[in-house]
């Protein structure tokens, strides 16, 4: 990795955690998922740099606390399954995967609660926050169709000035 | 069969109209596309029209998007913590930093813990996004700078639920201890 991808890194991770810190007043209202999209789409090779930093900015910023396992397994995730379907280009198709993934975030919270706590234990955590995962839906998938275009040429420019094509 | 093929038939061109509709008031008076930009509201009314209008793959899409959201939003309204009305005593705990602790009996008939803490004024707060935040119990605020905060247990298990939609049953025991560090 060159020391210019380092940076851009750092800058990504930094606008990443700022945003999400400016909109943690909105319920589930969160730009992480469409930045996420986003870098894995266009920048595949700075992304794990990115969440690892922007993981870690969490923890120490709001605390290690059982909430934070969530983020170890969620943000990789989503980057997975977007880095599986890089390929697509619809604006349609990615505002209904990161809407899906909105409706699912409580589910996936829910995991290592039903680990300790037992199956009901998980199922009265996920089921109490579903209101919220409704929101968190709507407001990933309003942010990505208003913004997936715009946001994915700025990437664009950003790949081509680190010498990577922009799409695979 | 026919007649819902023939509805959404009649739908999608009532859709398309009213897009075509949107899209004149997105147009500038040179005749140039803002392309929904520029007028933030004929802009979103366009967007989701054409939306609509996109291929059937897509339309597929967001239909099984919708019913997702619809599937969750049964699960909840089924399964969602609900009060029980009447009168309830209440025995309310709270354990404060130094590790001395209070007991409080409540009555109320409030449905939720939060509406019977704020009644009995044991408790003050401030509304958020998420609900009620409990800042003061007893006369004692949560020191921010000392990462303090009030953390609900009830009989010593985790609260799935915030405080103002923890529903509460006659005899409950709830904890409120003042923690120090997220």
């Amino acid at each position: 990795m060159t020391t210019r991808q380092i940076v851009i890194s750092g800058l990504l991770a930094g606008l990443l955690f700022a945003l999400q810190v400016a909109m943690a007043g909105l319920p589930n209202i969160e730009p992480v998922t469409l930045l996420l999209i986003l870098y894995t789409i266009y920048l595949p090779k700075l992304v794990p740099l990115i969440v690892c930093a922007f993981i870690l900015l969490e923890g120490i910023t709001y605390g290690f606390g059982i909430w934070w396992l969530h983020y170890l397994y969620v943000w990789p995730l989503l980057v997975s399954l977007t880095h599986l379907l890089r390929r697509k280009s619809s604006r349609v198709m990615w505002t209904c995967f990161s809407g899906a993934f909105g409706l699912s975030f409580g589910a996936l919270c829910a995991i290592p609660y039903a680990l300790t706590g037992g199956l009901y234990a998980g199922f009265s955590y996920w089921v109490s926050g579903i209101p919220f995962d409704l929101l968190h839906c709507c407001g990933n998938a309003a942010l990505m169709c208003a913004l997936f275009m715009p946001l994915g040429r700025c990437l664009s420019y950003i790949a081509k000035f680190l010498g990577e094509t922009s799409r695979p | 069969m026919k007649f819902l093929c023939g509805s959404a038939t009649v739908m999608r061109d009532a859709l398309s109209r009213i897009a075509d509709s949107a899209m004149e008031v997105c147009t500038h008076e040179n005749g140039q596309r803002c392309d929904g930009r520029i007028l933030p509201f004929g802009g979103c009314v366009y967007f989701f029209f054409k939306l609509w209008r996109t291929d059937m793959k897509q339309m597929k899409l967001l239909a099984a998007l919708a019913a997702a959201v619809v599937v969750l939003l049964g699960i909840w309204m089924c399964f969602r913590p609900k009060g029980i009305e009447g009168t309830k005593d209440l025995d309310i705990q709270v354990i404060y930093a130094d590790e001395s602790s209070k007991d409080f009996q409540i009555s109320t008939d409030a449905e939720v813990l939060g509406k019977a803490l704020v009644e009995a004024g044991l408790i003050e707060g401030e509304d958020g996004p998420f609900g009620l935040y409990i800042t003061t119990v007893d006369g004692v605020t949560a020191d921010d700078s000392l990462q303090q905060w009030w953390c609900v247990t009830k009989s010593g298990g985790r609260v799935d639920t915030g405080i103002d939609s923890t529903p509460i049953e006659d005899g409950d025991h709830f904890e409120i201890t003042l923690k120090t560090g997220y």
